[in-house]
């Protein structure tokens, strides 16, 4: 299958008064056409800054690309103009934020904000436009869409100012959808709505989905395969069902023994030791090794290799047969 | 079981609205706690758990009293709470007694980014509750506070630090410290690790659980997150809307809930398992909580409830025992 976009060893650095941020460090990975990718990690790692890499959403500068490609329909996404660019957001790429309050423009009506996407994108008039954003309020779950165009941001909730931001990503039918902690600022209740819709849109109209959530939980029963990233890297990738059967980095099988669950009895959890490091002083080596368990000598002055546990599993530390 | 050290009788807190127009009719108000009776026994922890807005962060400080209640009763270690208050000039000011009190019970806050002093170092956030009841002065105040640090898991050489310099859990466990300075008897912590990341939250979680053992201290949990008050609470109550609707033994609501609000939430709650999450029926309730300004009539979560019928529009359901054994009660009469 070829891979709808392939991200390979993507460098995305910031220089800053502290020194060279290294936000993302080598990335590499691909979304399948139809597949929802979860990417995982603490806040700090990454995970954010990649995805706005692919939408070259990144202030240059500060930041900088150092090297590497984003393939998406056999063009380099990093070798485009900001007009090209223009073109794919929003149309063929779309992305939800975590903060709908802050995504929507508190001074225009919902209708200018969602209308616009469709006039930009597909040229359309205003009343066709209008239209089509009330089907689509439909489809995503909106009551009375009719009447809710004609509000103002802070007049909606929270559970209806993310369906708003979901709506406006789909206008254009997008083929990867980028959420970027949809549900953190949710509650637990709305939560399960939202992800309930954002699975049913992956499968009603086949729009791969890069899902990045800090939440072990959420990426579980959402996604098909998982990146877990620490301190700008991948440490760990392959399919989901895979990673939680048999954690084979550090990192995530410490994560996983330091949440509380509400499915088991757990006598003590285990926290892991530490802080995440500041991405402008990373450790030596494997970024991991001063709060790992299993480090070695090796492992602080040398970047583990890669290390297959299947063919689609990876793992990069190097003392994953002791785990 | 152990004696009881908080009794909460039907305790209100309504925050009244101003008046949109000069002639508008009685001003509204919003029912942040809306009758609440709770009793809290020595030595245990009792996990609050609701959706924001429901009530949790305000009855936490209105058991303090550190905002003034409408009506009903806070009996702390036999006093009512309410009742210390003086009316003078137009400001209510809490009694001498109500402030004594206060040093046995102590809060901690969900945000440590704004919840301690910028200006202020870490030797004198954890010594200003010391210093105000004249307990410690000089190096033996200073020892004390050292003596806190380590048992919270900080460095007592960062003594001089400013709250800038270290991370959010760090931060945490300075808020902690200074909640503990006094020994209380009691502590409500409030949202104490939902800001802080994945990692860290267990750390936070234990030191607690560690803490609370040691100096057997009585501690409310209030969360949005029931899988952390599970881990940590004997006994869990659940809001919604300003009021309790059920109330019981962690295991029993866990395991066993019967308010189809509890049930729900429960069932919403992510478990970090592929092949769980596959084959998990999820009751997802639909719409959102209504506002506290005016809220649904009958039981008030009858808006959202997939199993409501027409006379829980009007019926207010009332508290109901299911089992004195797990200490189990329920507000819905179709349970």
């Amino acid at each position: 299958m070829t891979p709808l976009i392939s991200v390979k060893g993507l460098k995305t650095y910031f220089r800053t008064d502290e020194g060279l941020v290294k936000a993302c460090d080598n990335i590499s990975f691909d979304v399948n056409p139809g597949e929802i990718l979860g990417v995982v990690g603490e806040s700090g790692s990454g995970k954010t800054v990649a995805s706005m890499s692919i939408l070259r959403l990144i202030a240059e500068p500060p930041g900088y690309f150092d090297g590497g490609e984003i393939i998406f329909e056999g063009k380099n996404l990093l070798k485009l103009s900001m007009k090209e660019m223009r073109e794919i957001r929003g149309n063929k790429i779309s992305m939800i934020f975590q903060d709908p309050m802050t995504a929507l423009n508190p001074f225009l009506k919902i209708e200018t904000q969602l209308t616009e996407v469709l006039v930009q994108h597909k040229s359309m008039s205003l009343d066709k436009a209008r239209a089509k954003c009330i089907e689509m309020l439909k489809k995503v779950g909106v009551s009375l869409p009719e009447r809710r165009l004609d509000m103002y941001p802070h007049q909606l909730s929270g559970g209806l100012r993310q369906r708003m931001m979901i709506a406006m990503a789909l206008l254009c039918r997008p083929s990867l959808l980028i959420a970027d902690e949809p549900t953190t600022a949710l509650d637990v209740t709305i939560q399960a709505q939202i992800l309930e819709l954002i699975k049913s849109i992956n499968q009603e109209f086949n729009t791969s989905v890069i899902l990045i959530s800090h939440d072990l939980g959420v990426v579980a029963g959402m996604t098909n395969r998982l990146v877990v990233m620490y301190a700008g890297k991948i440490v760990e990738s392959g399919l989901t069902e895979d990673i939680f059967n048999k954690p084979s980095h550090p990192y995530t099988k410490a994560l996983l023994n330091s949440i509380p669950r509400i499915d088991k009895e757990q006598k003590q959890l285990d926290p892991i030791p530490g802080l995440p490091p500041s991405l402008s002083s990373i450790p030596t080596g494997c970024p991991f090794h001063p709060r790992c368990a299993y480090a070695v000598e090796k492992c602080k002055t040398t970047y583990p290799e890669t290390a297959f546990i299947t063919s689609d599993h990876i793992s990069k530390c190097w003392e994953v047969s002791r785990l | 079981m152990s004696s009881t050290l908080l009794q909460i009788k039907e305790l209100k807190v309504h925050f009244p609205m101003p008046k949109t127009s000069l002639f508008a009719p009685s001003s509204s108000a919003v029912k942040a706690v809306d009758g609440v009776t709770l009793d809290v026994k020595k030595g245990e922890t009792l996990g609050l758990v609701g959706e924001s807005g429901c009530g949790k962060s305000t009855l936490g400080r209105a058991i303090l009293q550190l905002i003034r209640s409408t009506s009903g009763e806070v009996v702390f270690d036999g006093v009512d709470l309410t009742r210390q208050w003086s009316h003078r000039f137009g400001i209510w000011r809490p009694k001498d007694r109500l402030r004594r009190l206060r040093q046995r019970m102590q809060i901690i806050f969900q945000d440590p980014y704004s919840a301690l002093n910028p200006r202020m170092t870490i030797e004198s956030i954890v010594s200003e509750p010391l210093k105000t009841f004249n307990i410690l002065s000089g190096q033996a105040l200073r020892q004390r506070v050292q003596e806190l640090m380590e048992k919270v898991g900080l460095d007592p050489s960062y003594i001089r630090r400013y709250p800038h310099e270290f991370s959010g859990g760090q931060r945490q466990r300075i808020g902690i410290a200074r909640a503990i300075a006094l020994n209380p008897d009691f502590i409500i912590a409030d949202e104490p690790i939902s800001a802080l990341d994945v990692s860290i939250q267990a750390q936070i979680l234990n030191l607690l659980k560690k803490l609370q053992k040691e100096m057997g201290m009585t501690l409310v949990f209030i969360a949005h997150d029931l899988a952390a008050v599970r881990h940590i609470s004997d006994r869990v109550a659940v809001m919604y809307l300003g009021k309790i609707v059920e109330l019981g033994d962690t295991q029993k609501i866990i395991y066993d809930p019967l308010h189809p609000y509890t049930k729900a939430l429960i069932s919403s709650i992510p478990v970090p398992d592929p092949l769980l999450e596959k084959s998990r029926k999820r009751t997802i309730l639909e719409g959102e909580i209504p506002s506290p300004i005016d809220p649904p009539s009958g039981c008030a979560f009858h808006t959202r409830c997939p199993i409501m019928t027409e006379a829980c529009k009007s019926n207010v359901p009332k508290l109901r025992t299911i089992s004195d054994q797990y200490d189990h009660v329920v507000s819905c009469d179709l349970v």
